[in-house]
């Protein structure tokens, strides 16, 4: 019985090493690649200087193209936006460009109805992404503030990170190992971190336009508002095209461009709330007009 | 509770400590066990407990009473009031809704109007194991071939006792409860091999059946949506599912049991190499298949008698087999295929044939994937909704476009799991194939395949949506 149980704790400290062992050199390859946006922040991203960062989930990815807005406004922008996410993860996200050194004097938040409304926010999906930098206390306290109590897999990574690793396995794994080979490899976005959906080919059916009120309540909103006033950030709010919805958000301080009622033809949207090729066009067009007028404004 | 769970993780080892601390005591022991499988049971649901414990004093009694007398009437009484409460319950939790339900479609069919409203039920977890279990002893004692026991604790035990309580393998009293009455000494090498079959276990349940449940859910849900070369994928990566899911059950539950020192019957025997169905039968699910034989089987008569009667035996235990395994018609026709293609069997005498060497030529590998094919398009109506369901399916698995797997290959994480579940698959039969030509009753593995199947547990398990174990809804 005894030399079972010291050859049990002798072979589960052995794994235990080396589950471990693995784990932090997988975190370590993703933090040295492109793959993920937190990471390609990091490695890969040269501009230290920004006009306006564009923070969302994917419809903030998906909308607007920095690349026809800068052509436009003449501004220098980037989406660092990241789709499943939530208004927790863009106030992640704004700290770790914050932590990078990254400057912008404003910061297009892309939001959700039902995620600025949400009083209760979660975890987000994409938040592991952020996981090669667990032993940042930003990200650390993220962690520990946003999981549940049940197994804090995310915020005990920074020590022990099988946790997170095993967990998010064919999440991490892989792209660490594809990053080995090809660090430079992104995870559907472009250099400037932009990505768009193709044409669903569905056709999306709806006679009227419904009106939705909702009342910003998302304590991470309020969160990324204090955070921009304290690092002198203009915060302009974003709400991207829907097809047949009339938003209307109260509860909100700052700037809001509204586009949710903007574009009416089917042919532009991938899905309900999401734009394709054409619909990013129209949508960045339109915001580059009203986003100069409205820089100009706060200059 | 799930084996797994975290829970669990934290619950065996404090079981196996508190175990081992009364080694000198197995009445202590037995009160540990028993206790840490009422709690095992309850962490799912503690208001059916009441049915395992009814379930055990009731079988108790009946087995003492039956000693007592040798009065034929009076122990066929005695075996009705087992068979009746036992069945009774089974009927009433499992299949109440589906006689209503049924009664109705056969009324409006002939033209009568029925108008019945079915109940509520939930099905207690594991309850047509365990009440199998309980009749199994108290038929063997009808029959003579054991004694009862005296000793309610250690029967308790037998009915209730964890490893094996919610989804086997169907034990029999005779090579069980002798366990729980006499000493246990801890055996290191059993202890050892019990972990390994944990790990074994684990690994076939999180890496290839949670993994092949990604795609099998999908592609079962709207079949209409996939092409002909995607249901095929899916009704093999249901094989493998069901496979590791169920089997896996049975290695952490034998892995579990060795812990403690108790041996429990091995449950599959490397079933995806068998030549034919009979084969098949004697490696898949073996507690049970040897449950319907001996109970069922050979009472009707088993191969004696004309053909007629072995041909009406063989269609008898497989499609109660079927039925036992849900309410549902899908279940009672995967049992008629099962039936159907079996009888050629008896015609050609070769259901006999004991395969003592397990050589593996053309002829015999070809052998295999027959009848693995005929076993995966068998297992499209274990998995479907309905009949008609199943019946689109099997029809999708013959039309053109074989060669187009654009839905199962859509996303990169697709192709990953694709490539996971290739690779978990191919892990296990290469294992496994080992151990079966040289004939093993189980795969043995040294320290490294051990490290290897623990780092892909942890790297290719699917975690982020575990499944229930499969046999959890039978």
């Amino acid at each position: 019985m005894r030399r079972f149980l010291k050859h049990m704790v002798l072979y589960s400290c052995f794994a235990f090493l080396v589950v471990n062992l693995f784990a932090f050199a997988s975190l370590f390859s993703l933090k040295k690649s492109s793959f993920y946006k937190p990471s390609f922040v990091h490695t890969n991203f040269q501009d230290k200087e920004l006009d306006y960062v564009i923070l969302g989930s994917s419809t903030g990815l998906t909308t607007l193209n920095t690349n026809l807005i800068d052509e436009i406004s003449g501004f220098k922008g980037a989406n660092f936006s990241i789709d499943d996410t939530s208004m927790n993860t863009h106030y992640l996200m704004l700290k770790h460009l914050l932590a990078e050194g990254i400057n912008t004097k404003t910061i297009v938040l892309v939001f959700s109805p039902n995620d600025i409304a949400n009083k209760t926010p979660s975890i987000s999906g994409n938040d592991y992404r952020f996981l090669p930098f667990s032993d940042r206390s930003y990200v650390y306290q993220y962690y520990s503030e946003i999981e549940t109590p049940h197994i804090k897999k995310l915020t005990l990574s920074k020590y022990v990170p099988f946790l997170g690793v095993g967990f998010y396995n064919t999440e991490i794994v892989a792209p660490s190992l594809l990053a080995l080979f090809n660090p430079e490899k992104r995870n559907r976005f472009d250099e400037r971190g932009n990505y768009v959906y193709p044409d669903s080919g569905k056709s999306l059916k709806k006679s009227n336009t419904n009106k939705i009120k909702i009342i910003a309540k998302n304590p991470y909103y309020q969160k990324i508002e204090i955070l921009c006033l304290q690092n002198n950030i203009n915060l302009i709010l974003y709400q991207p095209p829907t097809f047949k919805r009339n938003i209307k958000v109260e509860n909100i301080s700052n700037h809001l461009i509204n586009h949710s009622n903007l574009i009416s033809k089917t042919s532009f949207f991938y899905d309900e709330i999401h734009v394709n090729s054409k619909g990013r066009d129209e949508a960045s067009t339109h915001f580059s007009e009203e986003f100069i007028t409205l820089v100009n404004t706060l200059n | 509770m799930l084996f797994n769970s975290f829970t669990f993780l934290i619950f065996l080892p404090l079981v196996f400590i508190l175990y081992w601390s009364f080694k000198s005591h197995h009445r202590i022991q037995n009160i540990i066990l028993l206790l840490a499988s009422y709690m095992f049971y309850a962490w799912w649901d503690y208001r059916f407990l009441g049915l395992i414990i009814a379930s055990t004093l009731v079988d108790y009694w009946v087995g003492l009473a039956m000693g007592k007398t040798e009065s034929k009437i009076k122990r066929n009484y005695l075996l009705y009031i087992s068979l009746v409460f036992n069945l009774g319950l089974l009927g009433f939790f499992k299949y109440f809704n589906f006689f209503i339900d049924s009664f109705v479609d056969l009324s409006t069919l002939i033209g009568l109007s029925a108008n019945y409203s079915t109940l509520q039920i939930i099905l207690p977890v594991g309850i047509s194991f365990y009440t199998f279990q309980t009749l199994s002893y108290t038929l063997d004692i009808f029959r003579k071939d054991i004694l009862p026991t005296k000793s309610l604790l250690s029967f308790g035990v037998y009915v209730a006792f964890f490893p094996q309580l919610v989804a086997g393998p169907i034990e029999r009293a005779k090579t069980l409860l002798p366990q729980f009455l006499k000493q246990r000494q801890f055996n290191y090498n059993e202890a050892v091999s019990g972990v390994k079959l944990i790990i074994l276990g684990l690994f076939k349940k999180v890496v290839i059946a949670d993994n092949c449940a990604f795609f099998v859910d999908q592609i079962f849900t709207d079949p209409n949506a996939f092409h002909s070369g995607e249901l095929w994928v899916g009704a093999i990566l249901f094989s493998f599912q069901i496979y590791g899911d169920f089997s896996g059950y049975s290695d952490i539950a034998i892995g579990t049991a060795r812990l403690f020192n108790i041996k429990l019957m091995t449950n599959f025997k490397y079933p995806y190499f068998s030549k034919n169905l009979a084969d098949f039968w004697h490696r898949w699910h073996i507690s049970l298949s040897t449950w319907f034989r001996d109970y069922v089987y050979i009472p009707l008569g088993g191969s004696r008698g004309n053909r007629l009667t072995q041909i009406r035996n063989v269609i008898i235990v497989f499609l109660v087999s079927g039925f036992w395994h849900g309410a549902n018609w899908t279940f009672i026709i995967w049992g008629a295929i099962h039936a159907l293609l079996f009888l050629p069997l008896i015609f050609i005498g070769s259901k006999y044939k004991v395969i003592k060497r397990n050589r593996i030529s053309i002829k015999n590998l070809l052998q295999i994937v027959v009848t693995f094919t005929i076993v995966t398009l068998a297992w499209v109506f274990f998995r479907a909704e309905s009949v008609t369901d199943a019946s689109h399916y099997i029809l999708g698995m013959f039309e053109p476009s074989f060669l187009n797997i654009e839905h199962i290959t859509k996303t990169a994480k697709y192709k990953l799991l694709l490539l996971i579940c290739l690779i978990a698959i191919l892990a296990i039969l290469m294992l496994e194939f080992g151990a079966f030509k040289k004939n093993r009753e189980e795969v043995r593995l040294n320290r490294y395949k051990c490290f290897a199947l623990v780092l892909g547990l942890i790297y290719l398990g699917a975690y982020k949506n575990p499944s229930e174990f499969i046999y959890f809804q039978f």
